[in-house]
Parts: structure tokens; C-alpha cells; sequence
């Protein structure tokens, strides 16, 4: 067996190498998918986390000791830092500026202690002034026109009052988790935060409110906010749980003292459906190459097998016995097998470097994945290698075991039309997905277990699988059936060999379909993935877009009463090519207070992308322009639509608030159509009408946004020179900060690395089953063609069976897979809808990697013809002689 | 006609000397054969002699057919030792190919090619796979194949080398039987007296030499 092994490396190292390169090759595409996923685990986790301003904002409950609730929650394990934070509901502010007095409505005083700045950094940005002492938020200074050195009065509920100099305006971030209502529901939780907030030390709130918060502990909420040690899982579910359990803990310790508004295990429990769709979406993508690089080290392996069988059919009539020649073959398989692992490995890990920006230990630390390489290569290597001479051994005869071509019959599932029954499964499965009720990664809020819909996975792995045997029957149809039309076809390029070149490939149908197979799954693999990957980052956009609202978006702060006149100012800027004013009011419909967004049909889309996806019921333009044709016309929410049971052309009545009377009014509207997205709007429900019908009912033509459209001028400049111009009283937000900023975990995840790992592996996948795949097979017969040469075949003509067995596959084979790479596109991404939000109205096809795949196809096969024509056109007889 | 044709395969210290300067002359219309232990250079000879064996110094050229017979494909056929159908083609297909690399019309081949088979007993074959054919019958529609263009001269490499007794007898009768039809020469190598008995000029191969001219 030595000499065996030791022969095979010397005189069969190419053969070895081949099928030890496809074998690395799918160990490699698992080890880095898998070193992938840990590492996006790991960031989804830490980004969660870090995005965080207060883990846990623990409230005492009304007559529990505020100083016990700190002892405990200092206590707690994994607690590194908690300090108390008083909030004190009042009456109003009041300021008098230059003369004229501004009152707002309630609001809150917030006391701080010293270092809460340094310890909860995210909470507070100042905006002007300093950055201790009373600091007014943005908004309120904005209502009473105040600036750091201005006195502000707090209004109390007993009538009396206590004045402040304001020594600074800041921002609130994270105002709404701040102003939470701890223990709350989500849906009891407030709408928005209070318009008016005054943050100052604990020590100036005690000295000034300490009387007023003592005779009225009903108007004061003691909270603990506490830092907790992040040195979580890395996988976000994990995390989770470990996180949630702590919180439980705690409220099991204050005994009914306090309430755990548990901010970190909220946003990990967001992060771990969202790392489960990371996984689903790697499994989805990364599969079929591993699966894909195992079927092209069968064929490569298989492409060897008629000479195996020769020698193991010598083997068998030098006196070894069938035990031996299996070990034998064992052998080969474990030399393949171990190459290949080692070989994969050392990819995976240079890709992780190289790529990922990772190490080694990345890789390895995703050993699930290493160990399903390692497998699937011996099982690869066995099952190309030791399965068929198993069964040659079992079944046939020495004379069988030389054969090169054979009389081939047609496969069992040919004859059964298993392919047909496979995409017919696909269909219905696509069908089921495709209905409402599919939801692929359901993660109830709250509840610890999380699941997916294994079963999405079945329609496109049907549809593969189904494309690539019907691929396989029509090959074999057109070699088989077809001989005619292929003489034909190749008469232009073999003249009177052409017969005889189809005859050829007619014979070896299976060797010829096998390759164009493995062509065409390996491009739909390819052009899938690019598809998908290309939609995944135009939705990304899309949804960066609706977020920001435009290029650039001035929001005015709530009760601003700015006109349509005020867009001059914003014009004036350099950079700004279109300015759309967005009005955004409150309107009832029913009990149910929701966003009203009005726009100017006509011209809203100049500043904006609209997208006929943000609608039902007619495209974007087609409701935009009966917006502009119909005044009182309204695009309400599906959820209203459904909730009162409307029909297009039904009169209904919003009331919005009246600016001359400040009183809400009932003010008619027609519904139109149906809005689900719109730039700016929130998620939930939510509605769009005529702005200039909303100023003629509510006499008030006022302002909050202005889109603006910088038309290739750097969003952050233009914003930038906005801020300079309107001050820090307008909010200001770009499209290149919301592209940081949007998203859940997921799409916050940088997929630009696997993006290059997938669509290199495919593409070298592509090549490699055009090209290798072809050029083995091609070389396997090159004793056919030093024959042909021998009996004065010139290089042209044996060109023409080479180019003709090279133009079939590479022909056929960009075709089919091109068909099938487009219906698997869209299976993907109606599958995977859960993944895209918004979702995506149309498909983004990346042309420039379709091309390059392209061409690199090509170019592999012409490669694989020029390798293959030198090889067989030496000497012939010392072509003969060394086969 | 061989000029001191020699052919060494491999470099320096592995250089081994296959042909060491062989000369001799084919008279037209000859039965010739080579004969010769394994290893002493026939195949070669025959090989070189078919243009298709490139030579390490010296020439070949058979003036009397107008050159090189690199450049004569169809006027030399040539028959080997080993299985040399090709194994996608069938019967027919390996017999007109050398018809077909000459430019010959498919139908035209087709019908040449059949008679061809015809003359060999193999017509009911024609559409059988190589694989599916015995030693025997393999080996006479690779005569029939070399007759298909109806050469000047036939080159065989050890025709019956693989056959049994009586179907080597068989089919070196057929061959002497139909090349005597068309009027070509006939180079045979064998290591097989009893083959060798049957032609009248032989050439006898020693160690990669050309030792002795014999003539029965």
C-alpha cells in the first residue's frame, strides 16, 4: 500500500491536487462563512450594546426608599456603575427675551448627580454653553427663545416658581428611552418625549425644588440608571438571556422596591433575531457553493475515473482482492480528503485576513463550521473516490471496468421526471412563502426562545437542485435527440467533421452534461448571490432614504410656526438644487392619534425618492397626482384601512388642530389610496394629503421639514453649511450619517466582506466548473485525440472537436444558469422579504459583476481550450506512449 | 528511404537511443517486415517511417510519394499494436474519419467507409461502439480504416500482437489479402517468426540498429 500511496503522489499528484483543491475549496467557502458569522455575531452584540446610553433606568416605586433601590442596584452582579437621577413633572417654563415673555406647556425638571455626564456619555450632546450646570434642551430653548446666560423660570404645580440662568443647550438622544414608562408596555408607552426638559445638578434641584418635591412626591419619579458590565455571549441571543435574567434578579432582590426598565436586554433582543437572519441569510447564500464546490470535486474526481478504474481493474488482475483495491482507493480518498482540509483551512484563514480583517482564531473559533469542512471533505473524497470503485467492484467485471464511453441509459429520475416533480415543488413552495402568514425568523418580544422557518429553505433548494437536473435532461435531449441541429451548428466551425464532432459529444452526453450542469449551477450560485447582494444594498439605501427623508432634511422644532417663505434661506446655500417643504401635523382619525404629512403633490418627488412600492393603490406618481388633481384627497395606512373598513372614494372625517383657535377640528378628506412608506414617516401608521388643502383647513401654512436635494453635492458639506446658516435651533440630518445610523443589527453588520467572499467563491466557482471542469475531461481524451492526430487529423480539425465540446458548455451553460440564476434571485428574495425593509419593489441586477463573472467564464474556458490543444497536439506517439 | 535516422528519448545520463542511425530503403509495391526482440527499436522504425515519430537526427522521406509522409496523410495508413478506435466514435465514424480529415463529403465517406468494412466482414458492425468489439474484430476495422483511403503504403505496428493464434493468422490473411487488392506496400513489424515467415523482405532490428537485410 506504501508503494501504492508513494506512486499515486508521484505519477498521479495532478489528478490529487485537482480533486484536493476542490475539496479546500468548499472547506474554505464553510470556514469562512462560518468565521464570518461568529465575527457578525460578535458585532451585532457589541454594537447593541454600545448603542446603549443607560443599561437599566431602575425606578423606585412610590414609597420606596430611592437610596435602598441604589444600594441594590450598586450590589447586583455586573453592575459597574449606578447613580440616582431625579425627575420632577412641573407646570411650564416661562423665559422673558428681549422684552417678550415665552410660556410652553408641562414639562420636566431633571436632577443629575455629579459625573453623570462622564458616566452615561450618550444621554446628553451639548449643542451651545457649557456643559455642566442647568442645561436646557434644544427644543424648549427654542420655544422660549433662550441662549446660555438667560434666566428660565420652572412653573410649579402649586403655583409657585423657581428661576435658573441656563449655562447650556443640549441635545437628548436618547430622549425617548429616557423618558420611558418603566414596566410599561410598549404600546402604553408615551408617543413621543416631553417637548420641554431642564436638566440641572441634583444638588441645585434639591436646594431649589427640594420643599416643592417633598409636598408633592405624586409629581416626582426617583430612577437609578446603571452601567452594566457588557462582557457578555457574543451571540446576541445568548446575550439575551443572560441579560434578561439578570434584570429578573434585580426585581426579584427589590422585592417589589423598584421596576427594571431593562434598555440593554430590549436592544439585544432585537439583535438576536436579527443574528438569527444573519445566520438563515449566510446558510441561504453560503450553501450552495459548499454544496456546488462538492459537486465539481466530484466531477473532477469523477473525471479520473476512467483511468482509476483501469488501474485498479490491473490491480485486480495482478492477483489483489477486492478488500485491497477498496483500500486502495481509501487511501486516495484520505490523501484528498486531508490535502483539501489543510489547503481550506489555510483559504479560510488568509481569506479572513485578507478580507474579513480577522485571524486565524476567528476561523477557528467558528469550529462548528471547521468541523462540517473537515466532514464534508472526507465525505466528499470518499463518496467521489471510494463509492464508485465500491460499487465496481460489487457490480462489474474487468472488461467493464474498461470501458471509456459505454452505452449510456436514461437515469432513473429521467425517466421518472423527478426534475419536473422537484420545480413543481419549488412553485407550490414559493407559493406557500408568498403568502401573508410566512414569517421566516419569529422572535416574540420578551420570550427568551426564538425560531425559524426551516422550510423556506426548501423552495430554492428545490428549485436548484430541480433546474439543475432539468438542465441535465435538456443536454441530453439536444446530444441525444437534437444530433441533427448540432451538426448543423457546428458545421461552421468543423466543416465535414461536423457529424462526427456531434457524434462524439452525442456519445459522451453524460461527460458533456455534467459539465454544463456544473456550469450552470454555478453561475445561478454566482448571479443569486450578486442579485441578492446588490438588492440588499439598494434596500439599505432605500432605507437610509426613508429614513433621512432626502439628500438632506431641516426639521424645525414641534410648535415652530414657520411659513412657506422660509425655503429662501435654506436655496440660498451652496449645494442645495431643490427644496420641498414637508408639513407635519396631528391628526385624529377615530381615537387614534397619528402622523399627517402634507406635501406639494406636484413637486414632493423632485427632492425625494418615491418609490411605487411606498404605495397601494397606483404608482407614486399616479397617487401624487390625484393628491394634486383632488385636494381633500388621503393616503391613509393599510392598518386603517383595514381597522375602519374603507374603500376607495369613502369620505372621512380627521380632526386636526386649528392654528387660529388651537382647537382640533373636523376637517373632511376622500381616501385615495393607500401610503406604507414615506420619507420621514414613522413606521406605524400614518397619513399623506395635499399640504396646501391641510394650510386652507387649519389656517396655518407652517413648516416642519424641508427636503432638500443636494444633486451630487456632498450631503454632510451642504448639511454642514445648513448648520451654519439656520443656527442650532433647526435639526439638521444628512444621508450619510443615516447610513451609519438606520437599520436593525443586521443591516448595521458590514457585509461588504462576505459580499467579496461569496461573489469571489462564486466566480471562482463559475471558472472552475467551466473551466477545470471542461479541461479534465477534455485531457481525459486526449488519447482520442493523439489517435485522431496520428491518423492525420490537422490542429484546426482537432480544434474542432475541442471548441465544439468547449462552445456547447460554455453556451448552454451561461444560458441555463443565466434562467435559472434569475428565478432563483427572485425566490431569494421573496423568501428572505423578512431581511429587506422596506422590501424591495424590483430587483437590483448588478451588471458590472454579471459582466465581469462573465467574462472571467469565458476567459476560463478559452484557457481551458488553449491548455488542452497544446497538450494534445504534441507527437502523437509520445502522446500515446505516455497515456 | 531512411538517412541515418536516429531517435533518442530522454537527456544526458537517461538518454536512451531508440533508433541509432538506421538507413535503408522500401521498394514500392514491397511486403516487408521488421522484425526484432521487444526493445529493439521495430516500433520505432514503423513509427518513423509514418511521420509519426519525430527524429533525433538523419531523415525520412518517400520520394516516390512526394515527400515527408508527415505531409501525406491518406497515402500512408497506418495500423498499431494497441486498441486505436476511437472509443466516442463507432464503427463507421472511426472507418471514414481519416476520409473526413481529408475533406471528404460525410455521405461520400460513409458510403467508402462501409466498403471498407465490407472488405474486412465487419458490415454488420458498423454501428457498434469500439468497447463492444473484440480484440479481433477491433483490430480489422483498424485495417479497414488504414485501406479507406486507399494508401500506397501500410504501416503496421505488431498488427496481431494482442490477438490469440488463430486470429492473428486470421487477420494478417486479410490484410496481405487486401493490400494486395489495392496495390500498396506493406511494412509490418512482429516479433513473431511465424508472421515474419510470411513476407518476403525482412528487415531485422538489434539494439536499436538495423543489423540485417534479409530476402526469402
Amino acid at each position: 500500500m506504501r508503494t501504492w500511496l508513494a506512486g499515486l503522489l508521484r505519477r498521479r499528484w495532478g489528478r490529487l491536487a485537482a480533486a484536493a483543491v476542490g475539496v479546500a475549496m468548499a472547506v474554505a467557502l464553510l470556514a469562512s462563512l462560518g468565521g464570518f458569522l461568529a465575527t457578525s455575531r460578535a458585532t451585532m452584540t457589541a454594537r447593541a450594546t454600545s448603542s446603549v446610553a443607560v443599561d437599566w433606568q431602575v425606578q423606585a416605586t412610590p414609597g420606596a426608599a430611592p437610596d435602598a433601590v441604589l444600594t441594590t442596584v450598586t450590589n447586583a452582579p455586573g453592575t459597574t456603575a449606578a447613580l440616582s437621577v431625579t425627575f420632577v413633572q412641573v407646570s411650564g417654563f416661562t423665559a422673558t427675551i428681549g422684552g417678550t415673555t415665552q410660556t410652553t406647556g408641562s414639562g420636566v425638571v431633571l436632577g443629575l448627580p455629579d459625573g453623570y455626564r462622564a458616566q452615561f456619555p450618550a444621554t446628553i450632546r451639548s449643542l451651545t454653553g457649557a456643559a455642566d450646570g442647568v442645561l436646557v434642551a434644544q427644543q424648549t430653548a427654542a420655544n422660549l427663545h433662550v441662549a446660555p446666560g438667560d434666566l428660565v423660570d420652572v412653573l410649579l404645580a402649586d403655583g409657585t416658581a423657581a428661576s435658573f440662568p441656563v449655562d447650556g443647550v443640549v441635545e437628548l438622544p436618547s430622549a425617548d428611552s429616557l423618558f420611558q414608562r418603566v414596566g410599561a408596555p410598549p404600546q402604553s408607552q408615551p408617543i413621543a418625549p416631553p417637548d420641554n426638559v431642564v436638566l440641572v445638578p441634583q444638588t441645585v434641584l434639591d436646594a431649589s425644588l427640594g420643599t416643592f418635591m417633598q409636598a408633592r412626591p405624586d409629581l416626582v419619579i426617583h430612577q437609578v440608571h446603571a452601567a452594566r458590565s457588557h462582557d457578555l455571549p457574543t451571540d446576541p441571543a445568548a446575550a439575551y438571556v443572560n441579560e434578561a435574567g439578570q434584570a429578573n434578579n434585580l426585581e426579584v432582590d427589590l422585592a417589589g422596591a423598584g421596576l427594571v426598565g431593562d434598555n440593554l436586554g430590549a436592544t439585544l433582543d432585537a439583535a438576536r433575531s436579527d443574528a438569527l437572519y444573519a445566520q438563515v441569510l449566510f446558510l441561504f447564500l453560503g450553501l450552495p457553493g459548499a454544496v456546488l464546490a462538492g459537486l465539481l470535486t466530484a466531477a473532477v474526481a469523477g473525471s479520473g475515473a476512467v483511468r482509476r478504474r483501469r488501474e485498479h481493474a490491473l490491480l485486480r488482475t495482478r492477483g489483489a482482492t477486492a478488500a485491497r483495491v477498496l483500500q486502495a482507493a481509501m487511501v486516495e480518498a484520505v490523501v484528498v480528503a486531508v490535502v483539501g482540509t489543510l489547503l481550506g483551512l489555510g483559504t479560510a484563514a488568509l481569506v479572513a485576513r485578507l478580507v474579513l480583517g480577522t485571524s486565524m482564531g476567528a476561523v477557528l473559533g467558528a469550529w462548528p463550521w471547521v468541523v462540517a469542512g473537515g466532514v464534508s471533505s472526507l465525505v466528499i473524497a470518499t463518496a467521489t473516490v471510494v463509492v464508485p470503485v465500491r460499487r465496481a467492484l460489487r457490480e462489474s467485471t474487468v472488461h467493464d471496468d474498461r470501458l471509456v464511453v459505454g452505452r449510456e441509459s436514461r437515469p432513473a429520475w429521467m425517466r421518472w421526471y423527478v426534475d419536473l416533480g422537484l420545480l413543481a415543488l419549488a412553485g407550490l413552495t414559493f407559493w406557500i412563502t408568498g403568502r401573508g402568514s410566512y414569517k421566516l425568523v419569529l422572535a416574540p418580544e420578551g420570550v427568551p426562545t426564538i425560531s425559524v422557518s426551516y422550510w423556506a429553505f426548501l423552495g430554492p433548494a428545490l428549485l436548484w437542485i430541480g433546474s439543475g437536473l432539468l438542465c441535465w435532461r435538456l443536454v441530453d435531449l439536444l446530444l441525444n435527440r437534437g444530433r441533427r441541429a448540432l451538426t448543423l451548428a457546428l458545421t461552421p466551425l468543423a466543416g465535414p467533421l461536423a457529424g462526427t464532432v456531434a457524434s462524439s459529444l452525442g456519445r459522451q452526453r453524460r461527460v458533456v452534461a455534467r459539465a454544463v450542469v456544473l456550469l450552470a449551477l454555478a453561475v445561478s450560485f454566482g448571479a443569486s448571490t450578486a442579485t441578492f447582494n446588490a438588492t440588499y444594498r439598494q434596500q439599505a439605501e432605500v432605507d437610509a432614504r426613508l429614513t433621512a427623508g432626502a439628500d438632506v432634511t431641516v426639521t424645525q422644532p414641534p410648535g415652530a410656526a414657520v411659513g412657506l417663505d422660509s425655503a429662501s434661506a435654506i436655496t440660498a446655500v451652496p449645494g442645495v438644487q431643490k427644496v420641498e417643504p414637508l408639513q407635519h401635523r396631528y391628526a385624529y382619525v377615530g381615537n387614534d392619534l397619528q402622523d399627517l404629512y402634507g406635501v406639494r403633490p406636484s413637486t414632493v418627488a423632485s427632492a425625494t425618492s418615491l418609490q411605487d412600492a411606498y404605495f397601494r393603490g397606483g404608482t407614486a406618481d399616479e397617487l401624487m397626482a390625484r393628491l394634486a388633481a383632488q385636494p381633500d384627497a388621503v393616503l391613509v395606512s393599510e392598518e386603517t384601512v383595514h381597522d375602519f373598513q374603507l374603500v376607495s372614494g369613502d369620505r372621512i372625517t380627521l380632526r386636526l388642530q386649528d392654528a387660529e383657535t388651537q382647537q382640533y377640528v373636523p376637517v373632511e378628506f376622500t381616501y385615495t389610496g393607500v401610503v406604507k412608506e414615506f420619507p420621514t414617516a414613522p413606521t406605524d401608521s400614518f397619513l399623506v394629503a395635499n399640504g396646501a388643502y391641510i394650510a386652507q383647513q387649519t389656517h396655518s401654512d407652517a413648516v416642519q421639514t424641508y427636503l432638500i436635494d443636494t444633486s451630487g453635492a456632498s450631503p454632510s458639506t451642504v448639511a454642514d453649511r445648513l448648520r451654519q446658516t439656520l443656527g442650532t435651533t433647526v435639526k439638521i440630518t444628512d444621508i450619510s450619517t443615516a447610513r451609519t445610523s438606520v437599520g436593525s443589527s443586521l443591516t448595521s453588520v458590514d457585509l461588504g466582506g462576505i459580499t467579496k467572499i461569496e461573489i469571489g467563491f462564486s466566480l471562482l466557482l463559475a471558472a472552475a466548473a467551466g473551466g477545470l471542469v471542461l479541461a479534465l475531461g477534455l485531457t481525459e481524451r486526449r488519447r482520442t485525440y493523439a489517435l485522431a492526430s496520428a491518423l492525420g487529423a490537422r490542429r484546426r480539425q482537432i480544434a474542432a472537436f475541442i471548441v465544439g465540446e468547449a462552445a456547447l458548455v460554455g453556451i448552454a451553460g451561461l444560458a441555463l444558469g443565466g434562467l435559472v440564476g434569475a428565478a432563483l434571485s427572485q425566490m431569494l428574495v421573496k423568501v428572505l422579504t423578512g431581511v429587506f425593509d422596506p422590501p424591495p419593489a424590483s430587483l437590483a441586477v448588478p451588471y458590472a459583476s454579471l459582466g465581469l463573472g462573465l467574462g472571467l467564464v469565458v476567459s476560463a474556458l478559452c484557457a481551458a481550450v488553449a491548455v488542452v490543444l497544446r497538450v494534445v497536439t504534441r507527437p502523437p506517439i509520445a502522446e500515446l506512449r505516455r497515456l | 528511404m531512411l538517412r541515418a535516422a536516429s531517435v533518442v528519448h530522454g537527456r544526458g545520463d537517461r538518454a536512451v537511443r531508440a533508433l541509432s542511425e538506421v538507413s535503408g530503403r522500401v521498394p514500392s509495391g514491397a511486403s516487408l517486415a521488421v522484425v526484432g526482440q521487444s526493445g529493439s527499436g521495430k516500433s520505432t522504425l514503423v513509427h518513423v517511417m509514418a511521420g509519426l515519430q519525430e527524429l533525433t537526427s538523419g531523415s525520412v522521406e518517400w520520394p516516390s510519394l512526394g515527400g515527408h509522409p508527415r505531409d501525406l496523410p491518406g497515402v500512408v495508413g497506418v495500423v498499431f499494436q494497441a486498441p486505436s478506435l476511437l472509443p466516442p466514435l463507432d464503427v463507421l465514424e472511426n472507418v471514414a474519419l481519416p476520409l473526413l480529415l481529408r475533406g471528404v463529403r460525410p455521405a461520400e465517406a460513409n458510403e467508402l467507409a462501409r466498403d471498407a468494412l465490407e472488405l474486412v466482414e465487419l458490415g454488420t458492425v458498423a454501428h457498434q461502439l469500439p468497447e463492444e468489439l473484440s480484440g479481433g474484430q477491433a483490430q480489422r476495422v483498424a485495417i479497414a480504416r488504414a485501406l479507406v483511403t486507399r494508401p500506397v503504403i501500410i504501416l503496421a505496428d505488431e498488427p496481431t500482437g494482442q490477438l490469440d493464434h488463430e486470429t492473428a493468422a486470421r487477420v494478417l490473411d486479410l490484410m496481405i489479402e487486401q493490400v494486395e487488392a489495392v496495390g500498396a506496400s506493406l511494412v509490418v513489424s512482429t516479433h513473431d517468426a511465424a508472421v515474419a515467415d510470411r513476407f518476403p523482405l525482412r528487415w531485422r532490428m538489434s539494439d536499436g540498429r538495423l543489423e540485417i537485410e534479409a530476402t526469402s
